[in-house]
């Protein structure tokens, strides 16, 4: 079984020269759910092949009933910025298109860094799924691997 | 729901993205761009929106609105910038 999702297209100010003037930017960008001790908060993230974690904000540990205090520490850094401190989790994810659900433990990075959203990298996420990014369609279809840990 | 009750919503991100998806195209999303958005759960309506994600999760708190029953994006500034 497979998850299937739609790109979500971002309006550009200006035509996009790389894209030939198209208006927008389609990204795969996917609703996830993150379930800790205090309940759950869903939101947008980024399918990120780049990033080798997956990381959200800081904020939301706390809503999450997690206690950052004592968690593990990391380093992270994007592209041409400054290296900001990550602190690790693990809480649940879960995701679905409608058709299939998917729920897992994993560990997530939370940082006080601004992100533009989440990033649903390597670690966490992608490394539990074959991820075949159709741009053609602008789609993205997730198949759970062997490494998937979660029902 | 489940052990959590009311703060562990198990929304259909199905259902959720294909309402978005009909009632929210990109230009209609210009509008908020810059700003963090709840989404209701069944993606028809905006509930909130604002500059700060904590203090609207707070604010839907107060207004007695369940914000674990929300999906939250962040729209990008219309600045032009690529991501890398």
């Amino acid at each position: 079984m497979t998850l299937r999702y739609s790109y979500s297209p971002y309006v550009a100010p200006n035509p996009v020269i790389s894209l030939g003037g198209r208006a927008e930017r389609p990204r795969p960008v996917i609703p996830v759910a993150l379930i800790g001790p205090g309940g759950s908060v869903s939101r947008d993230g980024l399918l990120d092949t780049g990033a080798d974690d997956t990381v959200f904000p800081a904020a939301e540990a706390t809503l999450l009933g997690l206690d950052l205090s004592t968690a593990p520490t990391g380093i992270a850094s994007g592209v041409g910025t400054i290296p900001y401190p990550v602190r690790y989790a693990r809480v649940r994810l879960r995701i679905t298109d409608g058709q299939e659900r998917r729920e897992w433990e994993a560990w997530v990075g939370f940082t006080a860094a601004r992100l533009r959203r989440p990033l649903l990298g390597y670690a966490g996420f992608l490394q539990f799924f074959g991820a075949n990014f159709l741009e053609d369609a602008e789609v993205v279809e997730l198949t759970v691997n062997g490494k998937y840990p979660g029902t | 729901m489940n052990a959590n009750g009311e703060n562990d919503v198990e929304i259909d991100f199905g259902l959720h993205l294909a309402n978005r998806h009909k009632y929210f195209p990109p230009r209609e999303l210009m509008k908020y761009a810059g700003e963090e958005i709840a989404f209701s759960a069944d993606g028809t309506r905006i509930v909130a929106h604002g500059s700060d994600f904590l203090t609207l999760w707070n604010e839907l708190k107060e207004a007695g609105v369940n914000p674990h029953a929300c999906v939250w994006s962040s729209v990008p500034p219309l600045d032009g910038v690529s991501e890398l």
